[in-house]
């Protein structure tokens, strides 16, 4: 077991953010109810699987709806509560662990915030690796898990849902968010301590807390945070400019478009739904979901949310590594451009760009 | 254009430093201008540099068509904790939120203003229904709770406020109608944007300095009637418009970085260019920011002052503490400029003015790069030599903050202004910089340009666009026009759409301004 205290918040925070490639929303809300929460303690347990009993009920949670939505209408400070006890009463099995259902953006405070006031461990491990708008986009739908769904909102309305698959799971849970206000808070995929470690992301917390301080150390350092990033997740580096174009609109539900990013030399455009997903240099793909795009802003090294983007704003643009989950077949065609409507195959960026140095760029 | 009655218009900057006046003719040619030092009452700086004005130019009270106020005073008021009314505050949330407390991310010491906080019902969703119902008796009850406690000043945040301001407006009218309009109320909707615990941040702060910008203006009002001015008094706010000062006074929070908008604003238009990088030399400190088409860029992150983070843009300015008053220290092999500096005491301080102090401004004399009248170069003791290696430490500093706006902008023109522009040799970067006439004024020249604006920022279905957008382009045209600008020359200068994921029925947050010039008649 490790404590995870105040001190590690901040750099979770930065690191969150970049793991979110443009989506999962920005964590500063989340992160300072988690921090409120945890103040009284002063710290939470992340425990990892080989701590896992096998009997253990673990539950992914997080927050869905729209950002903007929750920015405004904060939450109570109670739904997870609500939801938990909802959750024990229907299952009759008292909960034992909690874990981020995604690590990228605001869902990585959630588990933080009830494990501070339910005093229970949180995994170091996640379902996404990443951000991504879909909850059947989870490697615990990937690997075959099925449980019901419990939603809850900030007036005390609670709904559990028995669906057929997750697909349909996702879309009656989204209709509900909207009713609920577009803000709601859920668990989805329970899991126990047996499935855990096949059917998650393993140490997304601990990693995104490394970004985090890497970030932080080399703007201490007066040094650039993205070599840092690249250097610690092995990542690349696309390229650098200027945002000189943004179409964006909302298309079911989501926001979709293309931001064009320029310098004098190159053109580079990335596609987004929520996230960042497909990257163009000069019309070439060089880097696709699920390896995770990430924009920084050029100079204070800030992660850029795609609700976020802003007409002349300077970035630079890399990618790193996916979770190795989601580069099977399987995976792939869960998560990969395909399924977002991209016509272009995965091309891992370890395998592309070997020529792309930022010496290229100055 | 004019009748002939009202010919002139006066902007006046009050900064750390010095208090500057421009009086600006009909045609914005700038017939007479001063520069005194600002006092620590500050109204007293405005009435020497007004009577200065007054005396020189032997215009008549009635030509001035409106005096036009720029000023820091209120940034310097949250830096230094001056005098802050204790808030109340009163959430309208019938959800009842207990995730954060008001003021969470504070410094302590300013955390001290806020009395407590009580959440009542009230608040509305996203797509516009209400989360409860306004209760009045709620209301009076929590209102009376704080008064208990020793309120002051009164902050009302209600959930989706800027979407639908209509609890807020309620609430207001009841605190006022129980406390005889003894409490002030700020309301969050009138600061604006989405992002509840900002606008709280901002509306708590807004309710703090009440008390001491209410001074603040109501002093400069007697100075005008004093002076026989009974022209419309402005104050130009962080977008770069004014507000009335009725409005100032009940909304301080409004003009907190009017300063440097005004300074890179009046920089473009005394140059005659729409787009340049601007850099404002003051007495303790300079900006440097970028002007696109004729708009300061504004900044990417959030905006924070005194360590609190607010919700209304800014102007991305960077600064260093150097200006005309920094000390100047020379070890070893190093040269310091700053951070400290004699501010509004350095033609005192300084060594040419009988001082004991170095300044930045005592290297330009030595260096012969300009003439003060009374100041006596020769006190300097540093060589020419070591002149000249102080003022290349300044030139370097000034090129870093130049690099910092990037090399995109590489080809355009630099303005600069401020009172310490002329204290640097003329021929910086090939000529690429201009030092346009007036270049010490131009922050009271901007104040003095400031136009009338009013903006919509709403949530709203973009089911039928362009008749909805064109609905609230029209909105911000008629408020604009209803807060008294011109019709003739009024326009639509901004609109930003940020579209809501999540949420049916195309919903988007839209925000509109329109501006446009004070009548001339």
């Amino acid at each position: 077991m490790k404590k995870l205290t105040l001190d590690n918040l901040d750099d979770l925070a930065i690191g969150s953010a970049i793991l979110g490639s443009g989506g999962g929303g920005d964590p500063r809300y989340s992160y300072m109810m988690a921090r409120y929460e945890m103040e009284k303690k002063g710290f939470v347990s992340l425990i990892n699987y080989a701590e896992l009993k096998p009997d253990d009920l673990i539950v992914p949670i997080g927050f869905m709806g729209a950002p903007l939505a929750e920015m405004e209408k904060i939450q109570n400070g109670r739904e997870f509560l609500m939801l938990f006890d909802v959750l024990e009463e229907t299952l009759k099995k008292k909960i034992t662990v909690v874990m981020p259902f995604e690590i990228g953006g605001i869902n990585a405070f959630c588990p933080l915030l009830v494990a501070a006031q339910r005093g229970l461990p949180v995994l170091d491990a996640d379902t996404m690796g990443r951000a991504f708008p879909e909850a059947q986009m989870s490697s615990c739908h990937l690997m075959g898990i099925t449980s019901p769904g419990f939603i809850t909102d900030s007036l005390d309305n609670t709904a559990v849902i028995h669906a057929k698959n997750s697909l349909m799971m996702e879309k009656i849970g989204r209709h509900i968010t909207v009713a609920m206000g577009s803000s709601s808070a859920f668990a989805y995929f329970l899991l126990n301590g047996r499935q855990a470690e096949k059917c998650t992301v393993p140490k997304s917390i601990s990693k995104a807390i490394a970004i985090g301080k890497a970030h932080r150390k080399s703007r201490e350092n007066g040094s650039d945070p993205l070599d840092a990033i690249l250097t610690l997740c092995k990542g690349i580096y696309i390229g650098t400019g200027k945002i000189v174009d943004i179409d964006r609109a909302i298309s079911k539900g989501f926001l979709k478009g293309t931001v064009t990013i320029q310098n004098s030399h190159e053109k580079m455009e990335l596609g987004f739904q929520n996230e960042f997903l497909v990257a163009k240099r000069n019309e070439k793909i060089v880097a696709t979901t699920p390896d995770i795009l990430i924009l920084l802003e050029e100079d204070t090294g800030t992660p850029i949310t795609s609700d976020s983007l802003q007409f002349g704003l300077k970035v630079n643009l890399i990618a790193i590594p996916a979770p190795t989950i989601w580069t099977s077949q399987a995976g792939l065609a869960l998560v990969g451009p395909r399924h977002f409507g991209y016509d272009v195959d995965y091309q891992p960026i370890n395998k592309t760009n070997k020529s792309s140095s930022r010496n290229l760029v100055a | 254009m004019s009748n002939g009655k009202h010919k002139y218009k006066i902007g006046i900057d009050i900064g750390g430093t010095n208090t500057d006046l421009a009086l600006v003719d009909v045609d914005g040619g700038i017939a007479a201008h001063t520069k005194t030092t600002t006092t620590p009452e500050i109204h007293n700086g405005v009435k020497t540099a007004l009577k200065y004005i007054i005396n020189e130019t032997k215009i008549a009270q009635g030509d001035i068509a409106g005096i036009f106020l720029g000023t820091t005073q209120i940034a310097n008021a949250i830096h230094q904790q001056d005098d802050l009314y204790r808030v109340g505050v009163l959430r309208l949330a019938g959800h009842n939120p207990q995730s954060l407390p008001s003021c969470y991310s504070w410094p302590a010491n300013l955390k001290k203003t806020l009395v407590d906080t009580i959440t009542i019902d009230g608040g509305f969703e996203c797509h516009g229904d209400p989360i409860t119902t306004l209760n009045p008796s709620q209301v009076k009850t929590a209102v009376e709770n704080l008064l208990k406690k020793k309120m002051e000043s009164l902050a009302v945040i209600g959930v989706f406020a800027s979407l639908n301001p209509r609890q807020e407006l309620l609430v207001k009218e009841i605190v006022q109608d129980m406390t005889k309009g003894k409490i002030p109320i700020s309301l969050s909707h009138q600061i604006g944007g989405t992002g509840f615990i900002e606008r709280e941040n901002s509306t708590i702060l807004n309710a703090a300095l009440k008390r001491i910008m209410a001074n603040v203006f109501k002093s400069l009002v007697s100075t005008c009637t004093d002076l026989g001015l009974a022209c419309p008094i402005w104050v130009t706010q962080n977008n770069g418009s004014i507000l009335d000062l009725a409005h100032a006074i009940e909304y301080p929070i409004l003009t907190i970085s009017a300063g440097p908008t005004n300074s890179f604003m009046g920089g473009i238009k005394l140059a005659k260019v729409e787009d340049a990088i601007v850099i404002d030399i003051g007495g303790t400190s300079t900006d440097i920011g970028l002007v696109r088409r004729g708009i300061p860029r504004r900044c990417f992150n959030n905006s924070e002052i005194g360590g609190i983070t607010l919700n209304f843009p800014m102007p991305d300015v960077y600064s260093i503490a150097m200006g005309g008053g920094s000390h100047i220290h020379i070890t070893q092999n190093k040269i310091e400029i700053g951070p400290r500096s004699s501010g509004n005491k350095t033609f005192s301080q300084a060594v040419s003015f009988g001082g004991k102090q170095l300044t930045l401004t005592d290297i330009a004399l030595a260096l012969g790069y300009v003439e003060i009248q009374g100041a006596r170069p020769k006190n300097v003791s540093l060589s020419h030599k070591g002149c000249k290696a102080v003022i290349d430490e300044a030139i370097r500093k000034i090129y870093e903050l130049i690099a910092k706006i990037g090399p995109d902008e590489s080809k355009l023109p630099i303005v600069m202004i401020g009172g310490g522009s002329s204290l640097m040799p003329k021929n910086l970067l090939d000529g690429r910089i201009i030092i346009p006439p007036f270049a010490h004024i131009a922050n009271a020249y901007g104040a003095a340009l400031a136009q009338i604006s009013a903006t919509v920022d709403t949530v709203v279905s973009l089911e039928d666009r362009q008749s909805v957008l064109e609905n609230l382009q029209q909105q911000a045209i008629q408020a604009a026009i209803q807060k008294g600008a011109d019709f003739k020359n009024v326009k639509i200068t901004d609109i930003e759409i940020i579209p809501y994921h999540y949420v049916p029925n195309r919903m988007a947050r839209v925000i509109v301004r329109a501006s446009g010039n004070q009548p001339v008649s």
